[in-house]
């Protein structure tokens, strides 16, 4: 089944007045279920789409569907409730609340959740970390973690309001091969569980877990397979 | 979103940010520098206005004439004079049975309003200061000085006994006035009626040969206000030759306080420039934690009053801080100054620019949130026009 899918999208950039098509005119289907890896060379415009798909950055034209809708014309409100119910985000660089303990930090996208009341919260939270392996480590501020913990942390707060599409922006980056393998298997594991997982990725071990490996280049996908 | 939750994510938010350190840190100096420039000029107004129109020795005139006895009658009715009282009437510094001094003054008998319990009569009471020294006034005002100023009110009802060419005569204290507003700087003056000065005066003079009250005596004139001084002195001066028996130069005395004013002004003046300039160069949004924030779905609307909470609560933690070291050194201060010296000048602290500085912190911080919200250059959010701040 469809998740989310580009119609003709494009996004770009004046640099000193030198036009960079950031995104150059792709259309393609994502699909629920499914593992896609992003694959491509410093500045492709990697970032730039999984921004655009995941509502965070504006498209110059061509549309977004998420689950059939035509999301690219929505108002600001909705776009909100699309990003906090239907999309999780995981960045390389965590960015996790410092002063905030890990619960605390998967708590966030919940806040602005109506469905949960705060015991819920932090029930939900703590069952969630539990999930990526870090049940001993709730009530730790992000400073006492390592690297690979805290990017777990942040993958727990992407997954805080269920959201049915993952996207994540180089979520290994910072990771050594045992933490990168241990959080490749954790989305493969959610594709399994029938959500859409978009990952960007340098690292060429990604192809072993993913169904599909989309190559960028300036702005466009050359090859898919 | 929930109240509570607005507040968490102001709180978290705040103490995520080292900027904020700077900027408390900023805005402790400044409400610090306004609070004590304020508090200063407010000391130093209160203890100029105070000595100029407290002390009764600046509001008096010296009257005399060389050729004709002085019409008193005719001083008495000129605009904005209190008394007129012969210099033979005017003080007398006596001693007491237990060896204590006290300077006594002759007052009309509703002069001196009274604190604590009654006017003059001609009865043979006098009243005294609510600070209360029995001594003659020391060289310097050191600690020994403070230790034996007593609280004037213990006094009421006690009855003094002047020992005066071998006489003892009984005098009551019937009630306490306020040293700063008759005798400002002086701790050992009580005031009796003019009739008993007169008597008082007569006993001191018994035995003295060749010496009496003369009727025909320079006269002094009290003013009620020392402004007016001068222009009472040019008047009688038509008729009289006048002088002041302390000079006091009030054109100096403004002069001083306006100088005081304007370096205070300017004070101010810098403290909100600066204030301003830093704390909108200061108060900038965290570009990634919104990034990750709108990306969990928050509307730019929470953001935004999040935003405005954080640097409320950043204004008022300063400011709570700020008000703790007041304090502190407000203490410090007056007990280092009560225990070494006292030159009759109080510490006060000004209250009004208290809340002045309270209310100038926040203005400037809501108003740079604004401008920074509104900067788009520093801000993530592109959308923001979509929003209402
Ligand atoms: N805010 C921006 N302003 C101007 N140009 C931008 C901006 N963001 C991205 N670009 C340009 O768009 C192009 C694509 O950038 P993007 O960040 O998507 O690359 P990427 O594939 O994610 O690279 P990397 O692997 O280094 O993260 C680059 O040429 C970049 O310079
Ligand atoms: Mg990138």
């Amino acid at each position: 089944m469809e998740a989310i899918s580009v119609d003709k999208l494009c996004r770009d950039y004046y640099l000193k007045n030198e036009l960079i098509h950031a995104i150059n005119n792709i259309s393609y289907t994502f699909e629920y279920g499914k593992f896609y890896a992003i694959m491509g060379h410093s500045g492709s415009g990697k970032s730039t789409l999984i921004q655009c798909m995941g509502l965070l950055d504006k498209v110059d034209s061509g549309k977004i569907y998420i689950d059939g809708e035509n999301v690219s014309s929505l108002k600001e409100h909705s776009k909100n409730e699309i990003r906090n119910k239907k999309i999780g985000f995981i960045f390389q660089d965590y960015y996790l609340n410092n002063t905030m303990k890990a619960y605390e930090n998967v708590m966030l996208p919940m806040l602005i959740n109506d469905k949960y009341n705060k015991t819920d919260m932090k029930k939900r939270a703590k069952e969630l970390l539990k999930l990526v392996g870090l049940e001993d480590r709730v009530n730790h501020y992000p400073k006492e973690l390592s690297g690979g913990e805290q990017q777990r942390v942040a993958i727990a707060r992407a997954l805080a309001n269920s959201p049915s599409i993952i996207l994540a922006d180089e979520p290994t980056g910072n990771l050594d091969e045992f933490t990168e393998k241990y959080v490749l298997e954790k989305l493969r594991k959610l594709a399994d569980e029938g959500n859409c997982v978009i990952v960007v990725s340098h690292n060429p071990v990604i192809v072993e877990y993913a169904d599909y490996v989309l190559k960028m280049k300036s702005g466009r996908f050359i090859y898919e397979g | 979103m929930r109240g509570k939750s607005y507040l968490f994510l102001a709180f978290k938010s705040f103490f995520h940010k080292k900027i904020n350190i700077i900027n408390a840190f900023l805005l402790i100096i400044c409400t610090l520098l306004i609070i004590f420039s304020c508090s200063f000029f407010k000391t130093f107004y209160t203890f100029l206005s105070n000595s100029s129109t407290g002390n009764l020795s600046y509001r008096t005139l010296r009257v005399s004439s060389d050729y004709s006895v002085i019409d008193k009658k005719w001083l008495e009715e000129i605009d904005g004079v209190s008394y007129v009282i012969s210099e033979d009437e005017y003080r007398l510094t006596v001693k007491t049975n237990n060896d204590e001094y006290i300077n006594l003054y002759g007052v009309p008998n509703d002069f001196i309003k009274v604190n604590k319990g009654e006017l003059l009569t001609d009865d043979e009471v006098i009243i005294c200061p609510e600070t209360f020294y029995l001594g003659l006034e020391p060289e310097n005002y050191n600690k020994e000085f403070v230790s034996k100023l007593h609280d004037g009110s213990n006094y009421l009802g006690e009855i003094f006994t002047f020992i005066i060419n071998e006489h003892e005569l009984d005098y009551t204290v019937v009630g306490i006035f306020d040293n700063d507003k008759y005798t400002y700087g002086e701790y050992n003056t009580c005031f009796t009626s003019i009739t008993n000065m007169h008597k008082l005066i007569e006993t001191e003079l018994e035995n003295c040969e060749g010496c009496y009250i003369s009727e025909d005596s320079n006269v002094y004139v009290i003013v009620d206000h020392v402004n007016d001084k001068d222009e009472i002195a040019k008047k009688i001066g038509s008729k009289y030759s006048v002088d002041e028996i302390i000079q006091i130069n009030t054109p100096t005395i403004t002069f001083i306080l306006s100088t005081f004013l304007a370096v205070t002004a300017i004070i101010l003046i810098f403290v909100f420039i600066i204030l301003f300039i830093l704390t909108k160069k200061f108060m900038t949004y965290n570009k990634e934690s919104n990034l990750i924030y709108k990306a969990m779905g928050y509307s730019n609307k929470v953001l935004v009053r999040v935003n405005y909470l954080e640097n409320l609560i950043l204004v008022v933690f300063s400011f709570i801080i700020s008000m703790i070291i007041v304090i502190i050194i407000y203490f410090i201060l007056l007990n280092k100054y009560n225990a070494d010296i006292k030159t009759g000048i109080n510490i006060y602290i000004s209250y009004l620019s208290i809340f002045g500085s309270f209310t100038a912190c926040l203005l400037i911080s809501l108003l740079s949130t604004r401008f920074a919200l509104k900067d788009k250059k520093k801000s993530i959010i592109e959308e923001l026009d979509d929003c209402e701040i």
